[in-house]
Protein backbone atom coordinates (compact mmCIF):
# COMPACT_ATOMS: atom_id res chain seq x y z
CA UNK A 1 0.00 0.00 0.00
CA UNK A 2 1.31 3.51 -0.89
CA UNK A 3 0.87 6.40 1.05
CA UNK A 4 -2.82 6.52 1.98
CA UNK A 5 -4.33 10.18 2.02
CA UNK A 6 -8.18 9.89 3.36
CA UNK A 7 -10.90 12.47 2.60
CA UNK A 8 -11.66 13.06 5.86
CA UNK A 9 -13.03 16.26 5.51
CA UNK A 10 -16.20 15.03 3.75
CA UNK A 11 -16.94 12.44 5.93
CA UNK A 12 -18.65 14.59 8.67
CA UNK A 13 -19.11 17.33 6.43
CA UNK A 14 -16.58 19.29 8.40
CA UNK A 15 -15.66 22.69 8.71
CA UNK A 16 -12.40 24.38 9.43
CA UNK A 17 -12.78 25.33 13.38
CA UNK A 18 -10.83 22.87 15.81
CA UNK A 19 -12.77 23.56 18.93
CA UNK A 20 -14.81 21.24 21.34
CA UNK A 21 -18.49 20.08 21.81
CA UNK A 22 -19.30 24.02 22.51
CA UNK A 23 -18.79 25.47 19.14
CA UNK A 24 -19.03 22.85 17.17
CA UNK A 25 -22.85 21.55 18.72
CA UNK A 26 -24.16 23.71 20.63
CA UNK A 27 -28.09 22.62 20.50
CA UNK A 28 -27.01 18.70 21.46
CA UNK A 29 -29.63 17.57 23.84
CA UNK A 30 -28.33 16.05 27.34
CA UNK A 31 -29.45 13.05 26.78
CA UNK A 32 -27.57 12.37 24.04
CA UNK A 33 -24.09 13.08 26.29
CA UNK A 34 -24.86 10.77 28.90
CA UNK A 35 -21.81 8.34 29.55
CA UNK A 36 -22.27 4.74 30.48
CA UNK A 37 -22.50 4.24 34.00
CA UNK A 38 -19.24 2.22 34.09
CA UNK A 39 -16.87 1.83 30.90
CA UNK A 40 -14.61 -1.30 31.62
CA UNK A 41 -10.58 0.50 31.15
CA UNK A 42 -10.24 -1.75 27.96
CA UNK A 43 -13.04 0.68 25.97
CA UNK A 44 -10.32 2.61 24.95
CA UNK A 45 -12.42 5.03 22.46
CA UNK A 46 -11.23 8.68 22.69
CA UNK A 47 -8.70 10.64 20.42
CA UNK A 48 -7.16 11.16 23.71
CA UNK A 49 -7.33 8.17 25.13
CA UNK A 50 -5.92 6.82 21.80
CA UNK A 51 -3.33 8.72 21.74
CA UNK A 52 -2.03 8.13 24.87
CA UNK A 53 -2.58 4.54 24.32
CA UNK A 54 -0.12 4.53 21.66
CA UNK A 55 2.31 6.66 23.18
CA UNK A 56 2.73 4.42 25.96
CA UNK A 57 2.35 0.63 24.54
CA UNK A 58 3.45 0.73 20.99
CA UNK A 59 7.29 -0.49 20.72
CA UNK A 60 7.39 -3.07 18.32
CA UNK A 61 5.53 -1.28 15.55
CA UNK A 62 5.55 2.38 14.86
CA UNK A 63 3.31 5.34 15.09
CA UNK A 64 3.26 7.36 11.65
CA UNK A 65 1.55 11.16 10.78
CA UNK A 66 -0.57 9.80 7.74
CA UNK A 67 -2.24 13.17 7.42
CA UNK A 68 -3.95 16.00 8.83
CA UNK A 69 -7.60 16.72 9.34
CA UNK A 70 -9.24 19.72 7.64
CA UNK A 71 -9.62 20.56 11.23
CA UNK A 72 -5.98 20.42 11.76
CA UNK A 73 -5.89 17.02 13.43
CA UNK A 74 -3.32 14.49 13.03
CA UNK A 75 -3.97 11.44 11.73
CA UNK A 76 -2.08 8.80 13.35
CA UNK A 77 -1.74 5.26 12.02
CA UNK A 78 0.48 2.22 13.84
CA UNK A 79 2.69 0.08 11.22
CA UNK A 80 4.48 -3.22 11.49
CA UNK A 81 7.10 -4.17 9.05
CA UNK A 82 8.54 -2.49 6.22
CA UNK A 83 6.77 -0.68 3.32
CA UNK A 84 6.61 -1.86 -0.35
CA UNK A 85 9.65 -0.58 -2.53
CA UNK A 86 6.95 0.53 -5.15
CA UNK A 87 8.32 0.32 -8.74
CA UNK A 88 5.85 -0.59 -10.68
CA UNK A 89 5.88 -0.07 -14.13
CA UNK A 90 2.55 0.33 -14.95
CA UNK A 91 -0.38 2.62 -12.98
CA UNK A 92 -3.08 0.68 -11.52
CA UNK A 93 -5.38 0.96 -14.55
CA UNK A 94 -2.77 0.51 -17.14
CA UNK A 95 -2.07 -2.42 -15.29
CA UNK A 96 -5.57 -3.46 -15.20
CA UNK A 97 -5.64 -3.05 -18.93
CA UNK A 98 -3.56 -5.43 -19.72
CA UNK A 99 -4.67 -7.71 -17.13
CA UNK A 100 -1.59 -8.05 -14.70
CA UNK A 101 -1.74 -5.94 -11.51
CA UNK A 102 2.25 -6.68 -10.50
CA UNK A 103 3.02 -4.23 -13.05
CA UNK A 104 1.54 -1.37 -10.67
CA UNK A 105 2.22 -3.12 -7.51
CA UNK A 106 6.07 -3.77 -8.44
CA UNK A 107 8.31 -6.57 -7.54
CA UNK A 108 7.49 -7.29 -4.24
CA UNK A 109 4.32 -7.73 -5.28
CA UNK A 110 4.28 -10.78 -3.33
CA UNK A 111 4.36 -9.13 -0.01
CA UNK A 112 1.32 -9.03 2.08
CA UNK A 113 -0.51 -6.11 3.75
CA UNK A 114 -2.99 -5.52 5.99
CA UNK A 115 -4.86 -2.21 6.36
CA UNK A 116 -7.30 -1.52 9.28
CA UNK A 117 -9.38 1.74 9.65
CA UNK A 118 -11.45 2.51 12.29
CA UNK A 119 -14.23 5.69 12.99
CA UNK A 120 -13.91 6.50 9.36
CA UNK A 121 -17.79 7.99 11.55
CA UNK A 122 -16.95 9.50 14.05
CA UNK A 123 -19.59 8.30 16.14
CA UNK A 124 -18.48 4.98 15.63
CA UNK A 125 -16.35 3.53 18.84
CA UNK A 126 -16.86 -0.02 18.33
CA UNK A 127 -14.07 -0.23 15.96
CA UNK A 128 -11.56 1.94 17.69
CA UNK A 129 -11.68 -0.32 20.84
CA UNK A 130 -11.17 -3.07 18.96
CA UNK A 131 -8.62 -1.09 17.11
CA UNK A 132 -6.32 -0.30 20.22
CA UNK A 133 -6.92 -3.81 21.31
CA UNK A 134 -5.60 -5.39 18.40
CA UNK A 135 -2.69 -3.17 18.81
CA UNK A 136 -2.33 -4.31 22.28
CA UNK A 137 -2.41 -8.40 21.21
CA UNK A 138 0.12 -7.78 18.46
CA UNK A 139 2.22 -5.58 20.87
CA UNK A 140 2.11 -8.19 23.64
CA UNK A 141 0.30 -11.17 22.84
CA UNK A 142 -2.51 -9.68 24.72
CA UNK A 143 -5.39 -7.22 24.44
CA UNK A 144 -6.37 -4.95 27.18
CA UNK A 145 -8.50 -7.53 29.60
CA UNK A 146 -5.19 -9.80 29.21
CA UNK A 147 -6.89 -12.42 26.82
CA UNK A 148 -4.32 -14.44 24.72
CA UNK A 149 -5.21 -14.28 20.96
CA UNK A 150 -2.57 -16.75 19.52
CA UNK A 151 -4.24 -16.69 16.19
CA UNK A 152 -3.95 -13.35 15.74
CA UNK A 153 0.00 -13.61 16.79
CA UNK A 154 0.29 -16.34 14.34
CA UNK A 155 -1.87 -14.22 11.65
CA UNK A 156 -0.53 -11.18 11.54
CA UNK A 157 3.44 -12.99 11.33
CA UNK A 158 2.85 -14.36 8.21
CA UNK A 159 1.92 -11.03 6.90
CA UNK A 160 4.68 -8.21 5.56
CA UNK A 161 3.02 -5.41 6.35
CA UNK A 162 0.49 -4.02 8.80
CA UNK A 163 -1.00 -0.69 8.90
CA UNK A 164 -3.36 0.37 11.36
CA UNK A 165 -5.24 3.78 11.82
CA UNK A 166 -7.64 3.55 15.09
CA UNK A 167 -9.34 7.31 14.50
CA UNK A 168 -8.86 7.76 10.59
CA UNK A 169 -11.86 10.82 11.27
CA UNK A 170 -10.27 12.56 14.24
CA UNK A 171 -12.28 16.03 13.54
CA UNK A 172 -15.77 13.80 13.75
CA UNK A 173 -14.65 11.93 16.63
CA UNK A 174 -13.35 14.67 18.74
CA UNK A 175 -16.38 16.24 17.77
CA UNK A 176 -18.58 13.44 19.75
CA UNK A 177 -17.14 14.31 23.87
CA UNK A 178 -18.15 10.30 25.08
CA UNK A 179 -16.01 7.48 25.54
CA UNK A 180 -19.27 4.97 25.74
CA UNK A 181 -22.88 6.28 25.33
CA UNK A 182 -25.46 5.18 27.95
CA UNK A 183 -26.65 1.99 26.72
CA UNK A 184 -30.87 3.02 25.45
CA UNK A 185 -32.21 -0.34 25.10
CA UNK A 186 -33.90 -1.48 21.94
CA UNK A 187 -36.05 1.61 20.75
CA UNK A 188 -33.76 1.68 17.60
CA UNK A 189 -33.25 5.32 18.10
CA UNK A 190 -30.08 6.99 16.12
CA UNK A 191 -27.92 9.46 17.56
CA UNK A 192 -26.78 11.13 14.80
CA UNK A 193 -24.36 14.80 15.27
CA UNK A 194 -24.50 16.45 11.93
CA UNK A 195 -21.73 19.65 11.90
CA UNK A 196 -22.84 22.72 9.47
CA UNK A 197 -21.31 24.84 6.89
CA UNK A 198 -23.77 27.21 8.11
CA UNK A 199 -24.67 28.03 11.82
CA UNK A 200 -28.20 28.34 10.43
CA UNK A 201 -28.33 24.87 9.11
CA UNK A 202 -29.03 21.96 11.71
CA UNK A 203 -26.96 20.90 13.59
CA UNK A 204 -28.37 17.59 15.36
CA UNK A 205 -31.03 15.23 15.33
CA UNK A 206 -33.04 12.68 16.04
CA UNK A 207 -35.03 9.87 14.36
CA UNK A 208 -36.15 6.79 14.93
CA UNK A 209 -35.62 4.24 11.77
CA UNK A 210 -38.64 1.94 13.33
CA UNK A 211 -41.11 4.64 11.48
CA UNK A 212 -38.89 5.56 8.90
CA UNK A 213 -39.98 8.61 9.81
CA UNK A 214 -37.72 11.69 11.19
CA UNK A 215 -38.58 13.21 14.51
CA UNK A 216 -37.37 16.27 15.63
CA UNK A 217 -36.97 17.61 19.44
CA UNK A 218 -38.44 20.54 19.96
CA UNK A 219 -35.08 21.60 21.26
CA UNK A 220 -33.40 20.83 18.22
CA UNK A 221 -33.48 22.72 14.77
CA UNK A 222 -33.70 20.54 11.97
CA UNK A 223 -33.49 20.90 8.25
CA UNK A 224 -35.56 19.37 5.31
CA UNK A 225 -32.94 18.80 3.47
CA UNK A 226 -31.16 16.78 5.92
CA UNK A 227 -34.02 15.15 7.20
CA UNK A 228 -35.17 13.84 3.61
CA UNK A 229 -32.00 12.40 2.92
CA UNK A 230 -32.23 10.59 6.38
CA UNK A 231 -35.46 9.00 5.42
CA UNK A 232 -33.92 7.08 3.02
CA UNK A 233 -31.54 5.24 4.66
CA UNK A 234 -33.07 2.10 5.78
CA UNK A 235 -30.12 1.83 8.59
CA UNK A 236 -27.52 4.62 9.26
CA UNK A 237 -24.14 4.27 10.84
CA UNK A 238 -24.12 6.19 14.10
CA UNK A 239 -21.94 8.79 12.16
CA UNK B 1 -11.02 -3.77 6.64
CA UNK B 2 -13.01 -0.93 7.23
CA UNK B 3 -14.59 -0.82 10.76
CA UNK B 4 -18.00 0.56 11.59
CA UNK B 5 -21.08 0.61 13.46
CA UNK B 6 -24.15 0.07 12.49
CA UNK B 7 -25.80 -3.66 12.18
CA UNK B 8 -28.09 -5.73 13.88
CA UNK B 9 -25.53 -8.56 14.10
CA UNK B 10 -22.05 -8.07 12.64
CA UNK B 11 -21.89 -8.01 8.95
CA UNK B 12 -19.42 -7.07 6.10
CA UNK B 13 -20.97 -5.18 3.29
CA UNK B 14 -20.38 -6.07 -0.20
CA UNK B 15 -18.23 -3.59 -1.33
CA UNK B 16 -18.46 -1.97 -5.33
CA UNK B 17 -14.91 -2.84 -6.60
CA UNK B 18 -13.51 -4.25 -9.43
CA UNK B 19 -15.54 -7.42 -11.06
CA UNK B 20 -12.19 -9.84 -10.44
CA UNK B 21 -12.51 -8.97 -6.68
CA UNK B 22 -15.91 -9.94 -6.05
CA UNK B 23 -15.08 -14.14 -5.75
CA UNK B 24 -12.56 -13.10 -3.45
CA UNK B 25 -14.91 -10.85 -1.40
CA UNK B 26 -16.99 -13.84 -1.39
CA UNK B 27 -14.68 -16.02 0.13
CA UNK B 28 -13.72 -13.55 2.89
CA UNK B 29 -17.65 -13.07 3.74
CA UNK B 30 -17.54 -16.86 4.13
CA UNK B 31 -14.18 -16.78 6.47
CA UNK B 32 -15.29 -13.57 8.66
CA UNK B 33 -19.10 -14.60 8.91
CA UNK B 34 -18.56 -17.95 9.58
CA UNK B 35 -16.26 -17.55 12.52
CA UNK B 36 -18.29 -14.86 13.61
CA UNK B 37 -21.07 -17.78 13.87
CA UNK B 38 -19.32 -20.28 15.49
CA UNK B 39 -18.45 -17.72 18.26
CA UNK B 40 -22.07 -16.83 18.57
CA UNK B 41 -21.99 -13.67 17.30
CA UNK B 42 -24.25 -14.55 14.28
CA UNK B 43 -28.54 -14.97 14.71
CA UNK B 44 -27.32 -18.55 14.27
CA UNK B 45 -24.20 -21.16 15.01
CA UNK B 46 -24.42 -21.89 11.57
CA UNK B 47 -21.18 -20.75 9.52
CA UNK B 48 -22.78 -21.80 6.32
CA UNK B 49 -25.70 -20.14 6.87
CA UNK B 50 -24.47 -16.56 8.13
CA UNK B 51 -21.44 -17.30 5.64
CA UNK B 52 -23.14 -17.08 2.94
CA UNK B 53 -22.60 -13.97 0.94
CA UNK B 54 -26.12 -14.11 -0.61
CA UNK B 55 -27.27 -12.06 2.59
CA UNK B 56 -25.41 -9.18 0.91
CA UNK B 57 -26.90 -8.87 -2.47
CA UNK B 58 -26.66 -5.05 -2.74
CA UNK B 59 -23.09 -3.58 -3.67
CA UNK B 60 -22.42 -0.54 -1.43
CA UNK B 61 -22.27 2.57 -3.41
CA UNK B 62 -18.97 4.46 -4.41
CA UNK B 63 -17.29 4.75 -1.47
CA UNK B 64 -14.05 4.88 0.68
CA UNK B 65 -13.65 1.41 -0.35
CA UNK B 66 -13.97 2.18 -3.93
CA UNK B 67 -11.94 4.50 -4.08
CA UNK B 68 -8.75 2.46 -2.09
CA UNK B 69 -9.39 -0.34 -4.82
CA UNK B 70 -9.66 2.35 -7.56
CA UNK B 71 -6.49 4.03 -6.32
CA UNK B 72 -3.61 0.97 -5.66
CA UNK B 73 -6.14 -2.06 -6.24
CA UNK B 74 -6.98 -2.59 -2.58
CA UNK B 75 -9.90 -5.08 -1.89
CA UNK B 76 -11.16 -3.00 1.07
CA UNK B 77 -14.15 -3.81 2.85
CA UNK B 78 -16.69 -2.49 5.52
CA UNK B 79 -17.75 -4.50 8.45
CA UNK B 80 -20.74 -3.23 10.21
CA UNK B 81 -20.67 -4.18 14.43
CA UNK B 82 -23.95 -3.91 16.46
CA UNK B 83 -24.07 -0.41 18.92
CA UNK B 84 -22.75 -0.67 21.91
CA UNK B 85 -25.61 1.96 22.38
CA UNK B 86 -28.46 0.53 21.36
CA UNK B 87 -29.87 -3.54 20.51
CA UNK B 88 -32.14 -4.55 17.90
CA UNK B 89 -31.02 -8.25 17.76
CA UNK B 90 -32.78 -11.04 18.32
CA UNK B 91 -32.60 -14.62 18.89
CA UNK B 92 -34.89 -17.16 19.15
CA UNK B 93 -37.20 -13.96 20.04
CA UNK B 94 -34.95 -12.76 22.85
CA UNK B 95 -33.36 -9.80 22.53
CA UNK B 96 -29.42 -10.31 22.24
CA UNK B 97 -27.23 -7.13 23.81
CA UNK B 98 -23.87 -7.27 22.62
CA UNK B 99 -21.99 -6.27 25.65
CA UNK B 100 -18.49 -4.11 25.31
CA UNK B 101 -16.70 -7.68 25.78
CA UNK B 102 -18.69 -8.83 22.97
CA UNK B 103 -18.19 -6.31 21.09
CA UNK B 104 -14.33 -6.06 21.40
CA UNK B 105 -14.18 -9.81 20.93
CA UNK B 106 -15.87 -9.26 17.54
CA UNK B 107 -13.85 -6.71 16.18
CA UNK B 108 -10.69 -8.97 17.03
CA UNK B 109 -12.18 -11.98 15.20
CA UNK B 110 -12.66 -10.12 12.24
CA UNK B 111 -9.43 -8.89 11.89
CA UNK B 112 -7.77 -12.32 12.75
CA UNK B 113 -9.59 -14.01 10.44
CA UNK B 114 -8.76 -10.98 7.70
CA UNK B 115 -5.07 -11.31 8.60
CA UNK B 116 -5.47 -15.23 8.39
CA UNK B 117 -7.44 -15.34 5.22
CA UNK B 118 -5.07 -12.84 3.27
CA UNK B 119 -1.64 -14.66 4.95
CA UNK B 120 -3.43 -18.44 3.29
CA UNK B 121 -4.20 -16.58 -0.06
CA UNK B 122 -1.40 -14.62 -1.21
CA UNK B 123 -2.77 -11.08 -1.35
CA UNK B 124 -3.85 -9.32 -4.48
CA UNK B 125 -0.86 -10.11 -6.95
CA UNK B 126 -2.28 -13.60 -6.24
CA UNK B 127 -6.24 -13.29 -6.14
CA UNK B 128 -6.65 -12.01 -9.75
CA UNK B 129 -6.13 -13.37 -13.03
CA UNK B 130 -3.35 -12.55 -15.33
CA UNK B 131 -3.34 -13.01 -18.63
CA UNK B 132 -0.51 -14.91 -20.21
CA UNK B 133 1.87 -13.22 -22.50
Amino acid sequence: MRTILLPVSCLLGLSAFGGDRPAAFPNIPDSYLEEAAEIPDFWVSTVDGVNRFLAKNVRSGSVQSIGITAGGRTIRAVVYGTPRAGNGTSTFSGALGFRDVRAFIGPDHGRKVYLGLASVHGGEFEGIAGMVNLISVLETGKDLRGREWPEITAAAKALDRIILVPVTNVDGRSRVPLRMEKFRGSDETVHEYRSARSSSLSISREWSSRAAIPTTPASISSTTTSSAAASQRPRPCLN
Amino acid sequence: MNMHTGAVFPIMLRPFVEPDLVPVFEQLFRRVQGRLATDKYQATEDPAKEGNPDRVKNISPYNLDTALNLHCGALSVVIESPSHGFSTAKRQDKLVVFTPDDLVNIQLLCHLEAMKFLGETGGRARWTPTRRR
